[in-house]
């Protein structure tokens, strides 16, 4: 390892302006001072400020009696044009009193003539530079902190304990109309009015207590003018020990920032409502949509079906005056001596069974295309079940079809055209009938129920004659066959008029489309439906109140 | 046995025709057809029923005009109406149904019922009572 040189270890030689009369007391400090220090020496004051405007020094070792200058005074002029230099201050034995009152006006030191050594005015100097460079820094520093308390947009103060104010900044003094000196020593009751001050010292106050910093926004309203924000950051100043010696408060005007939160709060509050009504609009529209595509598809199908039944009525006129003359004709045969010798007989039977189903297809057609009227008067509806089943008791024999009824003995009296909803019975029970060509069973069943809201809404695809609604009584009838069901892809076109499922020449096709039209001309519904392990099952609704 | 005069106004001459025959044939009536429903009256006047069996669709005049006339005229005014018709739509036709005080039947009537129905008209008519208080014809 290699030392490093004494001229690399050394510290730079320390430049000392000497300022003595005296050219022994000179040479005495010169030789004290040694080969570390390099020293310009003069004798008086003019000619020490003169060498410091042109030369760089470390210290000054000052005497303050000198030919051009003596006491105080040679200190205080000297400072006046070399404040940042550190000064010594010499003095004889007979004027220690004025040295020590330099050190007071600004000297780092001073040093008796007579009473040094090397030691004590080397160690006197490295304070003095050292003090002095403190001081400076400390001064650097002061001015940083004061450029910055001066020069933020903020308003600073500080109080003591009592809510004296201690600091204030320029800006807050301006506020107030006052200097700093009118501010520090006053409290807020000295600027403020009562209630204001009282509330100030409140949020000191409870600074105070929690020792913890306290954020506001306060609000002011000027005697004239609008209403002004006021952001408040209070905390507590703690002193070297920890502990709370009063407050400190930084606040700044957050109007626009306030009133621009207030604007954005708005906008956005407007925008959700905006939004709000978009979507209220659009489930609006949706619905309408729906109901306008609902209309439209009722008005074709109504369309449809009014199509269907002038046709209708016109095919019936036209084809029953032919079957009229047929059926005259088969009278008269039937009336012959002949008729009763076979195969005459059978013929004639066969030729009546068929005029029967032609009749029966007009009819269907008649009363598909006939004007929707209903007769309604109270009646029984388990005696109209009870009935139709008698009108169908020769379908039921063959094949054997075993009837159960489970009617509801308590049922109330029901509006309806007695009639019509027979003829609406015996149609949906033909159909359970046919629909069990090997024989089955047939349950009949009637109660009341209240519609819960799920059930008051109609069925997807349901036509819309008429609502229920949420908690109405309605009657409902239920036929359950045990046949061999709707295929699923007819269930949804077995109320089209012309539309069968049976074979050929066992149905019209106008059966179910009459009596829907019955049922809903009684404001009523019937529905269709598959049931889980076979058969079909029939649903009419009907209501038990009219408005 | 005092034969019946009936006298059917239709359009349709197979119509008329066939209940000619068939009415005839129970040697109980004596038939007129008229199938122009404009000449109706005058064959009225001159055949002078006890019965007219009438259509309600026809052209020219219809069967419900026809019926008016009739009532209207003082020779034929007592002269018992019953209307066969092809455009009865309710189900309660197939059993007979009376309107306006005419006893509406609904093509294709049978033979026996329509005896049935004229001759209850005609037994009203006797009695001088009113054609609605006469009793249905069984369906």
């Amino acid at each position: 390892m290699t030392r490093p040189s004494q001229s690399q270890v050394q510290p730079p030689a320390r430049r000392v302006l000497l300022t003595e009369d005296s050219p022994a007391d000179a040479l005495l400090l010169q030789s004290l001072l040694g080969a570390e220090c390099v020293v310009t020496c003069v004798s008086t004051l003019a000619e020490g400020m003169a060498v410091c405007s042109q030369e760089q020094f470390d210290i000054v070792l000052l005497d303050l009696f000198l030919p051009d200058s003596r006491g105080l005074d040679t200190l205080m002029q000297f400072q006046t044009l070399h404040s940042d230099l550190p000064i010594l201050v010499m003095s004889g034995l007979d004027d220690e009193q004025t040295a020590a009152a330099a050190v007071h006006e600004g000297a780092q030191d001073y040093l008796v003539k007579g009473q040094m050594d090397e030691v004590l005015l080397h160690r006197a100097m490295r304070y003095a530079i050292e003090r002095k460079s403190a001081e400076r820094a400390l001064r650097e520093s002061e001015a940083f902190y004061q450029s910055l308390v001066e020069n933020l947009p903020q308003y600073i103060y500080r109080k003591d304990m009592a809510g004296r104010f201690t600091f204030a900044n320029r800006r807050f003094c301006t506020q107030l109309g006052k200097t700093p000196a009118e501010v520090v020593g006053h409290t807020d009751l000295d600027f403020f009015p009562p209630e204001l001050a009282e509330k100030y010292q409140a949020d000191d106050r409870r600074v105070l207590a929690a020792g913890k910093l306290f954020e506001t926004v306060e609000e002011h309203t000027p005697t004239t003018g609008e209403k002004e924000y006021v952001q408040v950051v209070k905390t507590p100043v703690f002193n070297a020990q920890g502990r709370i010696v009063g407050t400190q408060g930084i606040f700044w005007d957050v109007t626009a920032r306030v009133r621009g939160e207030e604007r954005l709060k708005k906008a956005h509050s407007d925008l959700a409502r905006s939004r709000e009504d978009l979507l209220r609009t659009l489930v609006d529209l949706q619905r309408s949509h729906s109901q306008i595509k609902e209309a439209q598809l009722q008005v074709i199908e109504m369309e449809k079906m009014h199509t269907i039944g002038q046709m209708a009525a016109g095919i019936a006129h036209e084809v029953k005056n032919p079957l009229a003359v047929i059926r005259m004709g088969v009278d008269f045969f039937s009336n012959s001596p002949e008729s009763e010798a076979e195969p005459t007989s059978t013929i004639i039977k066969d030729m009546q069974d068929a005029l029967h189903r032609a009749d029966s297809i007009i009819m269907g057609l008649l009363d598909f295309s006939a004007p929707g009227k209903v007769e309604l008067r109270p009646a029984d509806l388990n005696m109209l079940l009870r009935s139709s089943l008698n009108l169908v008791r020769h379908e039921l024999k063959t094949p054997h079809i075993s009837v159960q009824t489970e009617f509801c003995e308590h049922l109330p009296a029901v509006l309806v055209d007695a009639n019509k909803i027979k003829q609406v019975f015996v149609n949906v029970l033909t159909n359970a009938v046919h629909a069990m060509p090997e024989g089955g069973t047939l349950t009949v069943r009637t109660y009341i129920k209240k519609l819960t809201p799920e059930e008051a809404k109609p069925s997807p695809g349901a036509r819309r004659t008429h609502e229920f609604r949420a908690g109405e009584r309605v009657l409902v009838t239920e036929f359950d066959d045990t046949g061999t069901g709707i295929p699923e892809d007819k269930l949804g076109r077995v109320f089209e008029p012309f539309f069968t499922t049976k074979e050929t020449g066992k149905g019209t096709g106008l059966g179910l489309t009459v009596t829907r039209k019955i049922v809903e001309l009684h404001e009523g519904t019937i529905q269709l439906q598959n049931q889980p392990e076979r058969g079909a099952r029939a649903t009419i609704t009907l209501r038990t109140e009219r408005s | 046995m005092d034969q019946k005069r009936i006298l059917i106004i239709d359009d349709e001459a197979t119509f008329t025709r066939m209940v000619r025959i068939n009415l005839e044939q129970t040697k109980r009536y004596v038939v007129r057809e008229e199938n122009r429903a404009p000449h109706a009256l005058t064959t009225a006047h001159e055949f002078k029923p006890d019965l007219i069996l009438l259509d309600v669709i026809m052209p020219g005049v219809d069967g419900g005009e026809l019926a008016s006339r009739i009532k209207a005229d003082s020779l034929l005014k007592e002269v018992p109406v019953i209307f066969l018709t092809a455009t009865v739509s309710k189900r309660e036709a197939a059993e007979g149904v009376f309107t306006g005080g005419y006893l509406f039947l609904p093509k294709p009537v049978g033979l026996k019922n329509l005896v049935e129905c004229m001759e209850n008209v005609l037994a009203a008519k006797k009695h001088e009572h009113d054609p609605a208080e006469v009793k249905k014809p069984a369906s």
